[in-house]
């Protein structure tokens, strides 16, 4: 059986929102999609550092799209999560299941 | 759109000429409307971050080939002070007492020829991380001196 890949913090949330948006996920809808879901707003280094990490590991695939005029003909590039990338997500969620389990939060409703 | 190709340019130090472009488009789609500081701020930022990510990846090799560019560096300092002597010797046959200002001048160009030469040889062995090897032979420099 292959290896899962441990995952940090920034990584899951950085491939679920690849997720999310689909194969609409390049640089900007990806940043704007974790502001919208985590309320913070990453730094655009901190952000294409994570995601070639992610891509090196086999975790993302990318592709460029067509050049468009609105970035003065600059190519969008696109992100996708591969097979391995969905397990190591899938794995990293079911350890906070987990820890969550019977945990009560003060104040908190579980989803 | 002068201002993206001067970011591409910058960011194409630090990673390979497509990636810089994408990456270049992507902070000009999000600049829109925000002002140019924070456009030049997110550039610098992210060109840091490459920077430091290709560092964190592989210091030893960063450090060998630091100091294998301080030897070449050496060396060709070397070469360039003989090449200095024996013109001066056959510039010294052809005019009695040439002017200071001649040997200060071919010192200068010895000097930037050798430096040049450096950072050629530097980025020939760190293909995409020119940038990188450059920061590094000079921290390895200025630290040795």
């Amino acid at each position: 059986m292959a290896e899962i890949s441990v995952l940090g913090e920034f990584e899951q949330i950085a491939l679920l929102a690849v997720l999310r948006l689909d194969d609409k996920a390049y640089g900007v809808t990806i940043r704007s999609e974790i502001t919208v879901c985590t309320g913070r707003e990453p730094a655009p280094g901190a952000l294409y550092t994570t995601l070639d990490r992610l891509e090196e590991k086999g975790l993302l695939t990318s592709r460029f799209g067509d050049p468009t005029p609105q970035r003065g003909g600059r190519a969008k590039r696109y992100f996708a999560v591969s097979a391995a990338g969905i397990a190591a997500i899938a794995q990293s969620q079911r350890g906070y299941r987990r820890l969550l389990e019977g945990v009560e939060l003060p104040g908190v409703t579980h989803a | 759109m002068r201002k993206a190709h001067i970011a591409e340019r910058i960011l194409s130090l630090f990673t390979s000429r497509d990636r810089a472009a994408s990456m270049a488009g992507d902070l000009i789609e999000n600049a829109r409307g925000r002002s140019p500081m924070r456009f030049w701020a997110d550039v610098c930022r992210t060109a840091l971050s490459l920077l430091w990510r290709d560092f964190s990846a592989d210091p030893s090799f960063l450090a060998g080939l630091a100091f294998r560019g301080l030897l070449v560096n050496l060396s060709l300092f070397i070469v360039m002070l003989i090449g200095i002597i024996v013109c001066s010797g056959l510039f010294g046959l052809i005019v009695r007492s040439p002017p200071l200002w001649v040997f200060r001048l071919w010192g200068a160009i010895a000097m930037c020829a050798a430096q040049f030469q450096t950072g050629q040889w530097l980025g020939r062995r760190a293909r995409g991380k020119e940038m990188l090897a450059c920061v590094a032979f000079l921290i390895v420099k200025r630290s040795s001196c």
